[in-house]
């Protein structure tokens, strides 16, 4: 049974884009909003808008209840959960289930399979996919120094109770490991009250590779070639391309058979991403997590393979096979996408909420603009900060980047601050140019290197650059 | 013979699907006038009553407590927010809170309360399908007695009348959905 009418259990420009899915797949959309959303752009495109609760998430688009009796109320036979929010919560998919409503995603159970780092890692691990070279948690520094000299330096303590960059140790070699790892054991038991660590070998030069798979509930499983997420901030993304053709196509290839394998292990059902960490220097890789919903930077497979991403997570939940084989999917040129958010990067990107007095998008082949924003559109505080997402695409990287940079020096945006100069400087660089980055280039070189700029002047003109935080 | 709200809404429907700008309709002594052209209807005695009253869809009408409260009282549907606005501006938002300050306003005016949706749900009268309502129509109420019920999937929010006063209307229809804020019951307050 194809979808008649589908409830939008999300926010923002996403809420914006599963809509325009709907729309195209001639399904009528319901669209969640909180109490500040209610004049939001997804409300008004939306073919009804239904408030569920106040600002707060927690009693709006996180509330399984609201959601799933927002769905039963206006009529729905399907929820898309989008990205975030509710899209990785097993609740969701087991609460429709009980009601008769299809979920736009994989099952309950392929969500705890998938979404647990640990069950994830011991599934890849089983089917001989690496999930990188480490350990599990160490007692003392005899065996940390047995596991280091197994794995090679440079390795990484990690406590095991820290978290977000928290508690964490690079060793350069085995002359510090005995000292470090006290050290940084007692710290642990000192900060987290829990003195266990873990040890990893530590890559210098990280990319950040996933691989975007679709499944049908009739065991067909594709993927869509690959993203490079490289260049990030403190593990959030700013830029996104595909292909990833810093990568040696061999280890594209690997990493794509390892995710088909990964997703047909979990019984995956609609969109999925596997994410790998690819070692530039030996191309060696790992498994790093499933996310098992829409991400943020589909669009980018979107534009190289002609594929509409979210269409296909409605055709799949309404028992649709895949329209297309492996074979079907072609790449054509390069995309890259970059996120706008109402930040403000010379003030330690503190969110920037606010009114957008001003907002003009721009135009010119190749260009696609994701977005809520629209003139005069209050940005509420309560929510994250990303503004728009602006993409382009060509027939090869350097014309997707000169289309992107274009783009993005004519996107006017008025009333508050945002990431444009950061973004700007992230592609305009040389390193980001020769695809040379990895994931820590952004703190580790290119702000300090803008700092340093702009402390000397030599920023360009016109052109605000903002300084390290 | 007096017009009922039932009434109105039939004039308003059929005014909504006639091809007219405006109607004018007197009615031993009372008079109904509806503009689809955002200002009042030519010889019109309600004056500065804005545009919104023209584009009125039926669900947009006053309570029928309220109904008698003279709309040119009534702020202006667009205030501060969208003042100094650019023109490419959509005043969305500033219409919604203008519409929420009139309500406030005509709470203040006519002494009436409204009791809202804490959440999206189901609307239920009564505590349960055989029990008799919580409340009905003239019945008076204490801050704390509880009017209604708003089920969001099996979870039961007890939501109650919040003044001191006497029931002059139930909005919703018993089983029906309710949004977050909608308008449940309206109470006439007790000074």
């Amino acid at each position: 049974m194809s979808l008649r009418r589908v409830l939008v259990a999300n926010r923002g420009e996403i809420a914006v884009r599963v809509i325009r899915a709907c729309a195209d797949e001639g399904i009528e959309s319901v669209v969640v909003v909180s109490e500040v959303d209610r004049d939001s752009r997804a409300a008004l495109v939306a073919d009804r808008a239904v408030c569920i609760g106040p600002a707060a998430a927690s009693s709006s688009y996180l509330d399984v209840g609201r959601v799933v009796a927002a769905a039963l109320g206006t009529g729905c036979d399907a929820i898309h959960p989008g990205y975030g929010f509710l899209s990785e919560r097993p609740e969701l998919p087991e609460a429709c289930a009980e009601n008769g409503l299809a979920f736009v995603g994989p099952s309950a159970d392929t969500i705890r399979r998938g979404g647990d780092k640990a069950a994830a890692r011991r599934i890849a691990a089983s089917l001989g996919i690496p999930v990188g070279a480490g350990s599990d948690t160490i007692d003392d520094a005899t065996t940390a120094q047995e596991i280091a000299d197994r794995v090679g330096y440079p390795v990484v303590l990690k406590a095991a109770a820290g978290g977000g960059g928290r508690g964490m140790v690079l060793v350069e070699g085995p002359e510090g490991l005995a000292q470090s790892f006290e050290n940084a054991s007692r710290e642990a038991q000192a900060a987290f009250g829990d003195g266990r660590m873990y040890l990893e070998r530590f890559i210098t030069r990280a990319r950040h590779v996933e691989v975007q798979v679709l499944a049908d509930q009739h065991g067909n499983v594709v993927h869509l070639g690959e993203r490079d997420c490289s260049a990030q901030r403190r593990y959030q993304k700013l830029v996104e391309e595909a292909p990833a053709t810093s990568v040696p196509v061999e280890v594209r290839r690997s990493l794509h058979e390892a995710a088909v394998e990964l997703a047909r292990a979990l019984d995956y059902v609609g969109a999925g991403t596997v994410e790998f960490v690819v070692d530039a220097d030996t191309g060696q890789y790992a498994f790093l997590e499933v996310n098992t919903r829409v991400q943020v930077e589909h669009p980018v497979t979107e534009m190289v393979t002609g594929i509409d991403i979210v269409r296909a997570q409605l055709q799949i939940a309404g028992g649709e096979p895949l329209r297309f084989r492996q074979s079907d999917v072609r790449l054509d040129g390069h995309a890259v996408e970059v996120r706008v958010n109402a930040e403000n990067p010379s003030r330690g990107f503190a969110p920037s909420p606010g009114t957008v007095t001003r907002w003009v998008e721009p135009v010119g082949g190749g260009l696609r603009i994701d977005t809520h924003c629209f003139g005069g559109y209050r940005i509420p505080p309560h929510y994250d900060s990303l503004l728009a997402k602006v993409i382009a695409h060509g027939t090869d990287r350097e014309q997707a980047l000169r289309r992107l940079d274009r783009g993005l020096r004519h996107l006017v945006v008025e009333g508050v601050s945002t990431t444009v100069p950061m973004l700007l400087a992230v592609i305009d660089s040389a390193d980001f140019r020769a695809g040379t980055h990895h994931t820590r280039w952004v703190e580790q070189d290119l702000m300090p290197s803008l700092a340093a700029d702009a402390g000397t002047g030599g920023a360009r003109a016109g052109q605000p650059v903002p300084a390290a935080v | 013979m007096s017009l009922t709200a039932s009434d109105l809404q039939a004039l308003l429907a059929a005014f909504d699907a006639s091809a007219w700008d405006e109607m004018r309709l007197s009615l031993a002594g009372e008079q109904v006038q509806l503009s689809k052209t955002g200002r009042p209807p030519a010889g019109s005695e309600i004056a500065g009553a804005g545009g919104r009253s023209a584009a009125a869809e039926p669900g947009d009408l006053p309570a029928p407590p309220l109904a008698g409260v003279d709309a040119a009282r009534l702020p202006p549907p667009v205030e501060e927010g969208a003042v100094g606005a650019p023109a490419e501006v959509a005043s969305v938002a500033a219409v919604e809170a203008a519409e929420r300050r009139s309500e406030a306003l005509l709470e203040n005016t006519t002494g009436t309360h409204r009791v809202t949706a804490p959440s999206v749900g189901l609307f239920w009268r009564a505590p349960d399908p055989s029990a008799p309502p919580f409340v009905e129509i003239g019945q008076r109420v204490e801050p704390d007695d509880p009017v209604c019920i708003v089920e969001v999937m099996k979870l039961f929010n007890h939501v109650q009348a919040g003044v001191t006063g006497t029931v002059r209307s139930v909005e919703i229809e018993n089983g029906a959905m309710v949004e977050h804020g909608q308008a449940l019951f309206v109470i006439e307050k007790e000074a």
